[in-house]
């Protein structure tokens, strides 16, 4: 059973981060309808299911780090800003869900407040290397606010399914 | 509170934050000097790009049919304007022939073998887009083996739409016009006016707001008019003259007041396009 797991969850997340580009080029006119951005984070989604749902997953923090990597690599060719911040997002969900009962409310809220620790601290890395001149004032409500709205469109309609596949390949039945 | 800041995890967490600020160091300064990433780096991109097909594939083509049902609907309306174009097309060919074999020829006269006007095309799909918008950048699916080198110019459609800025051995990426980062290279334009004259600038950003290419550094006393058609002047790097970028939209001073500043329309749809034509110029560079 657990290597079941070993195996596809790292392939889900690695997909997750494919589909996440896939639909940023299909949605590009709506993504990123100047000024308004919408940065789409399916992996985070999966990242923060994932230490939910399977908390004996072996080495999910390796893991991390290694989808972290490709996702600079491919994505950005900066590498060292999703290569630590997707294990910092997975130790933290990790910290904190021991004082929440996994429901859907709490899930949705605490994948909101770490989306919004994504976001700021990406921002705030491209803004330290001068890879973007937005303001704060621009970020705020340009990115932030359609980005939190994008991805939970996203949690509502993959909650459940990602949640019914992870304690299918988790082994508990419900 | 105690769990957090443990003595031990705080090392860790600051070892992590020290290497991950090395490595963001050591990526730009790559980026800035060498024309290619690490061969570690370039094979992983390589693999990620192969199976990205797995998904790429499958969802670009949905998007293609959706967008063919769409224009299937005006495409009637667009036919019968399209004709009448047609007609004035042929002449303009015809032309276009005659003038470019005579250049030719007084080219070879003069002994001017490669002149900045000249370069070859590569034609390239749209792999994905990089969901991390603060970057801008598009992955297309030819690399070094197809002869793509870091800076090469990108058109999309009739106009300019980016630069390469990394290229793996089969995919690389390629900046849009519309990013706004202070280190990404610049592109040197000319806008054609209509006495004739050709006025010098350089691309210096995108305005997300009009979204409208910003161009500066004009000399002021200029004489810019709405409408005046603005394209690649060929002037430093590996970017041929004239690529269309688009048309002078708004002109004012810019903030010092010394020089004209320039708002341009883009020739091409930044947000919609799935084939692009990567330039390479003849004459080299540098």
């Amino acid at each position: 059973m657990r290597s079941k797991i070993q195996i596809w969850v790292p392939v889900l997340l690695f997909g997750l981060m494919l589909f996440d580009g896939s639909l940023s080029t299909i949605f590009t006119s709506h993504f990123y309808n100047y000024p308004d951005v919408m940065i789409s984070r399916l992996v985070l989604l999966g990242l923060v299911l994932v230490s939910f749902f399977l908390p004996d997953m072996k080495h999910l923090l390796l893991w991390a780090f290694i989808i972290g990597l490709f996702y600079d690599s491919f994505y950005t060719g900066i590498l060292g800003v999703y290569t630590f911040l997707f294990p910092l997002i997975v130790y933290l969900t990790r910290q904190i869900r021991v004082y929440f009962t996994p429901t859907a409310i709490a899930i949705g809220a605490i994948y909101l407040i770490e989306l919004t620790i994504l976001e700021s601290f990406v921002y705030g890395m491209n803004r330290f290397m001068g890879l973007t001149t937005a303001t704060l004032a621009n970020f705020i409500p340009d990115v932030l606010g359609p980005t939190l709205l994008l991805n939970l469109v996203y949690f509502v309609i993959l909650y459940f399914p990602l949640r019914q596949l992870l304690l299918k390949l988790g082994g508990t039945t419900v | 509170m105690q769990k957090f800041f443990s003595n031990r995890k705080l090392i860790i967490v600051m070892i992590a934050i020290i290497i991950s600020m090395g490595l963001m160091a050591y990526s730009v300064t790559v980026r800035n000097n060498q024309k290619t990433p690490p061969l570690v780096q370039q094979f992983g991109n390589d693999v990620v790009g192969v199976l990205d097909h797995v998904v790429a594939v499958p969802t670009n083509g949905i998007k293609d049919g959706f967008t063919s049902v769409g224009t299937l609907i005006n495409t009637y309306q667009e036919n019968a304007q399209l004709k009448t174009q047609v007609d004035d097309l042929a002449q303009t060919k015809i032309q276009n022939q005659t003038l470019q074999h005579e250049n030719k020829e007084l080219k070879k006269q003069l002994k001017l073998n490669k002149t900045l006007t000249d370069y070859s095309q590569i034609s390239a799909a749209v792999l994905t887009r990089s969901p991390a918008s603060w970057q801008n950048y598009v992955i297309i699916n030819r690399g070094q083996i197809n002869g793509i080198k870091k800076d090469m110019p990108v058109m999309a459609g009739s106009g300019l739409i980016g630069r390469v800025v990394e290229v793996n051995k089969t995919n690389s990426k390629v900046q849009l016009i519309s990013t706004d980062s202070q280190t990404s290279n610049r592109f040197a334009a000319e806008i054609t006016t209509k006495n004739g004259g050709t006025v010098n600038g350089v691309i210096s950003g995108y305005n997300g707001r009009t979204r409208q290419i910003t161009m500066t550094q004009l000399n002021s006393n200029a004489k810019v008019a709405k409408g005046d058609t603005v394209e690649t002047s060929g002037l430093g790097g590996l970017t041929p003259r004239g690529l269309f970028i688009g048309k002078v939209n708004l002109i004012k001073h810019d903030d010092y007041g010394l020089a004209l500043s320039v708002g341009i329309e883009p020739a091409t749809n930044l947000n919609n396009f799935t084939v692009v034509t990567v330039i390479n110029r003849q004459i080299k560079g540098d």
